[in-house]
């Protein structure tokens, strides 16, 4: 509508801390579908899988669309109480945990073969460790919208630092099983086929990633919340 | 003949000045309570009509005589002349607002005023300009985003250290509540009856109506404790709790909003009467250099265009804005409205002509610089500037063309 002024509207947009918020929904909506491909993946089986990486595309251009629009409406001139650079890099950090979740959906459907048997145990454990990196994620940003509702309290600023620090130990965790997890498919390098040996250790440094991203997410939070 | 004329296309432009007033500003007050759900559209309307008119009738007359006569000694002034100025200002400055509503420039209806009787003067005698006197307004304009946004910043601190950052928040709240209810109640009182009701032959000194308006604030406050009682006590989640105090807030809002569209109309009630105020004296026949007596229909008149304002297009733009905008919560609100409410009513006493919209914003980014909001967008500041700059020059070239149509017309 036209006909109006009111200067005191054009002062406030939409929360861009909400829109983040709906933005790590997404990402946790991505990494239950992905969960389910793995488990068949464990299962040896390989139906639907084409419906299943199509839908996590579908998220991953969601969330897309709304990492633009929180770029696009985050000029210079808007003020945030907090850095505003620090921000948007906290909002690359949680879309490269997006693109990983797809590329590792897209990673297992472009060679869909079983994962051999003596390996599986530890895929588990790393893609659970992934699974909790990107939970915690995603605790942190909650935690992060609290810190702004409650304009910086102290309770809720030392709650988030405590998810955080707890993404310091998963990263760290995964770090371990990434680098045993190799370190066995290197071992088992004979009885493996090319395309399996580069197939595998390639997930595993894309799993590994994916807590990467996770905890420098976590550290972004961390300035963005320091007074 | 001539007067009574001029006399009746006055009231005319009197009216739709008001409506300007109403349709465009009482957003200001209501759009963010409609907003956050504290009150529907109906009860928005119903709310901003009751307080505007009673703002504009009950507090109104301080600013109505400063804009009247301060700019220059209206006795200097050939009565006919003068009545032509003023009404040329009225028409001037209702065409120039509704032209920048229209495009969307944030606009002061205050200084359009101000210029349009400016742009009067310097065609007829640029010497009777008190240019002290406008400066004084010129440093009003300044100094009420200014006062806007230092009293929202202390009012959000307080509130932050005393309830957002507490363990709980809900109960914290409901401690505090009733401390500014007595500060608001207060303050709506004192600006009603200290020097206010001469109307009412009520004419009551600093410390009488001090204490007074202390004792009604105490019983405000005493009332909200009461009824806060019935409100649910303890919260569960973390994440549920800010969302608790936010519903609680909404209460307090309304109270904030409704002092918003009191001082609202108590401030702007002046820019569509001052002008018919003298308008009225010359038919009248009443020496201008006195006290001038402003008639209480005067100041209903300009409530009823007020009134009329919001209710045939306020509640559109309150609408939209109540849609629109999210961002604000009610904790927010309530200190930037508070701190609305408490400027402009200050000022109004004070007889000084400030804009409603611009104290506003001002408190806006006031809880801004309080950390309190996600985002603020500073461009808004820079519209002020602009359209300072801007509606002086305009307002005052609408009201001199006006000024020569009317007296080729009249004269």
């Amino acid at each position: 509508m036209k006909f109006m002024r009111v200067p005191l509207i054009d002062t406030l947009g939409k929360s861009p801390f909400e829109a983040l918020k709906e933005h790590a929904a997404l990402v946790r909506e991505s990494a239950s579908i992905l969960n389910e491909i793995f488990q068949k993946l464990m299962k040896n089986e390989f139906e639907n899988m084409e419906s299943k990486r199509k839908k996590i595309e579908e998220l991953e251009l969601k969330a897309d669309y709304i990492k633009s629009n929180i770029r696009n409406h985050l000029p210079k001139s808007v003020k945030m109480p907090v850095d505003r650079g620090v921000f948007l890099s906290l909002l690359t950090e949680i879309d490269n945990v997006e693109d990983l979740i797809q590329d590792v959906a897209e990673w297992i459907y472009i060679r869909e073969k079983p994962v051999p048997d003596e390996l599986k145990e530890d895929f588990i454990q790393l893609f659970n460790k992934a699974l909790e990196a990107i939970e915690y994620s995603e605790k942190a940003i909650n935690a992060l919208n609290l810190v702004i509702e409650s304009s910086f309290s102290e309770r809720e600023r030392e709650n988030a630092k405590k998810i955080i620090q707890r993404l310091h130990e998963i990263e760290h965790e995964s770090d371990v099983m990434e680098r045993q997890l190799t370190k066995k498919i290197f071992r088992m390098g004979d009885k493996l086929s090319a395309a399996a040996l580069f197939h595998l250790s390639k997930m595993v440094f894309l799993l590994g990633d994916i807590s990467n991203h996770a905890e420098n997410a976590g550290d972004r939070v961390r300035a963005l919340i320091a007074r | 003949m001539l007067t009574a004329a001029v006399l009746l296309i006055a009231i005319i432009a009197a009216l739709y000045m008001a409506w300007n007033i109403g349709a465009n500003d009482v957003a200001n007050s209501m759009g963010t309570s409609v907003g956050s759900g504290a009150l529907t559209l109906r009860g928005a309307v119903l709310v901003a009509a009751i307080c505007e008119f009673s703002g504009s009738v009950l507090v109104g007359k301080h600013v109505t005589s400063t804009i009247a006569k301060g700019i220059a000694d209206p006795t200097l002034i050939d009565p006919n002349i003068l009545m032509l100025g003023m009404l040329a200002s009225l028409i001037a400055a209702g065409i120039w607002v509704t032209l920048a509503t229209y495009f969307s420039v944030p606009v002061s209806t205050t200084h359009s005023i101000v210029g349009a009787v400016i742009g009067f003067l310097l065609l007829y005698n640029p010497n009777l300009i008190h240019w002290n006197v406008v400066g004084d307004i010129v440093a009003s304009w300044v100094l009420s985003p200014l006062s806007g946004m230092f009293v929202a910043y202390i009012l959000f601190y307080i509130l932050k250290i005393t309830v957002l950052s507490k363990r709980d928040p809900l109960k914290e709240a409901k401690l505090v509540t009733p401390f500014f209810v007595l500060f608001s109640v207060s303050v709506i009182t004192m600006s009603v009856i200290y020097k206010g009701l001469k109307n009412l032959n009520l004419d009551l000194e600093l410390k009488t109506s001090l204490l007074l308006s202390l004792i009604l604030g105490a019983l405000g406050g005493l009332i909200s404790h009461i009824f806060m009682r019935r409100y649910a006590n303890h919260s569960d989640g973390r994440e549920d709790r800010y969302k608790k105090l936010e519903r609680f807030f909404i209460y307090l809002q309304i109270m904030t909003a409704s002092s918003v569209a009191f001082a609202h109309g108590a401030n702007d009630v002046a820019n569509a009467v001052g002008p018919l105020v003298t308008i009225v004296d010359i038919y009248n026949n009443v020496s201008l250099g006195g006290e001038t007596y402003i008639p209480l229909w005067v100041l209903a008149l300009g409530g009823l265009g007020i009134v009329i304002g919001i209710s045939t297009w306020g509640y559109r733009v309150i609408y939209t804005i109540g849609k629109r905008i999210t961002e604000i919560t009610p904790t927010r609100g309530f200190a930037a409205e508070l701190a609305t409410a408490f400027s402009v009513l200050v000022f109004s006493k004070l007889g000084m002509p400030i804009s409603t919209s611009h104290v506003i914003v001002g408190s806006v980014i006031g809880v801004g610089f309080a950390r309190g909001l996600a985002t603020v967008d500073y461009r808004v500041i820079k519209n002020i500037v602009y359209s300072w700059i801007i509606t002086l020059p305009v307002a005052m070239g609408f009201s001199a063309g006006i000024f020569l149509l009317l007296k080729f017309i009249f004269i």
